[in-house]
């Protein structure tokens, strides 16, 4: 096989798996960003309590 | 505390794959028989070990859920499977672009490792409709363990199964010995395998603690939502007003 080719295999291999950790990564930022969220909703439900 | 140790965590997998792919790429000579396209093994087998060990174990995970009832055991058996799914989809995505290199097609199905490996993949599939078709939490997590702990039993015989139906087409990467790759393959090999596994403890204790926090913050809203609707509600009379009342 020739190089040129090879190189879009190896690629293409390579770029799956950093786009599965990379992927899995952004899903877990989006959980912890909508965790903070919560939070502070959580935060302001107790400042009204305690008015 | 734990956020520093997840830091950590997260901060060596990233060094551990770097230092990995560069000895790959840097490091080890162009393999005499497949040439360039070999480097596609330096992810797909430690793909496929740290996903197989990862249901492995799952089902000891679940094993110690059924043995303590300790929810946080099926949780980190759940994270575990969850997590091995998401590798296996990219050990088929990267064994499918050897195969098409190597061997001109996408698939083989005459080859009983990577059908085994799709057997596997799809038996797991069937592990999150099981576990979230039970909606009593505790039935839920019992019968997901009972899953995790037979699939997991049957993942090492599928293994065995397959060495010895003694595929000629598929290479083996590592032999009963130990391999028979040269020195420098046999360390990048190993530092891939290492950097991967790594990647995945550092991802499953993410998800596992980002799971354990989202738990915490729910009771905490549901405790707060209780006592702010207690306060709303105005104090019902003493039963000693009563009683003076009827008197």
């Amino acid at each position: 096989m020739a190089l040129s080719e090879a190189v879009k295999y190896v690629a293409g291999a390579y770029l799956v798996f950093g786009t599965v950790l990379f992927a899995y990564l952004g899903i877990m930022a989006a959980k912890v960003t909508r965790m903070r969220e919560e939070i502070a909703s959580l935060s302001e439900l107790l400042e009204a309590r305690e008015k | 505390m734990r956020s520093k140790s997840l830091r950590n965590l997260s901060l060596a997998s990233a060094a551990a794959l770097a230092t990995a792919y560069a000895l790959v790429f840097l490091y080890v000579p162009l393999d005499a028989d497949q040439g360039l396209i070999q480097k596609i093994f330096y992810v797909h087998v430690p793909l496929a070990i740290v996903s197989v060990g990862g249901f492995v174990a799952a089902a000891v995970m679940a094993l110690k859920y059924l043995r303590t009832r300790d929810p946080s055991w099926d949780l980190r058996s759940y994270v575990a499977i969850h997590l091995s799914l998401v590798f296996a989809v990219a050990v088929l995505a990267t064994g499918s672009i050897w195969a098409r290199a190597s061997w001109g097609h996408w698939w083989v199905w005459s080859e009983p490792t990577l059908v085994s490996f799709l057997i596997v993949f799809l038996l797991y599939c069937t592990y999150q409709p099981l576990r979230f078709s039970i909606e009593d939490p505790e039935r839920q997590a019992r019968y997901a363990s009972v899953f995790a702990v037979i699939a997991g039993a049957f993942v090492p015989l599928n293994f065995m199964a397959v060495r010895l139906a003694q595929a000629f087409t598929h290479p083996r990467v590592l032999s009963a010995t130990g391999g028979h790759m040269p020195g420098s393959m046999r360390l990048a090999f190993l530092a891939s395998l290492a950097a991967v596994g790594l990647a995945y403890v550092t991802l499953w204790r993410l998800e596992v603690t980002s799971k354990q926090a989202s738990l915490e913050v729910r009771r905490l809203r549901q405790r707060l939502e209780v006592a702010l609707a207690r306060d709303a509600v105005p104090a019902a009379p003493a039963p000693e007003d009563d009683l003076a009342e009827v008197a």
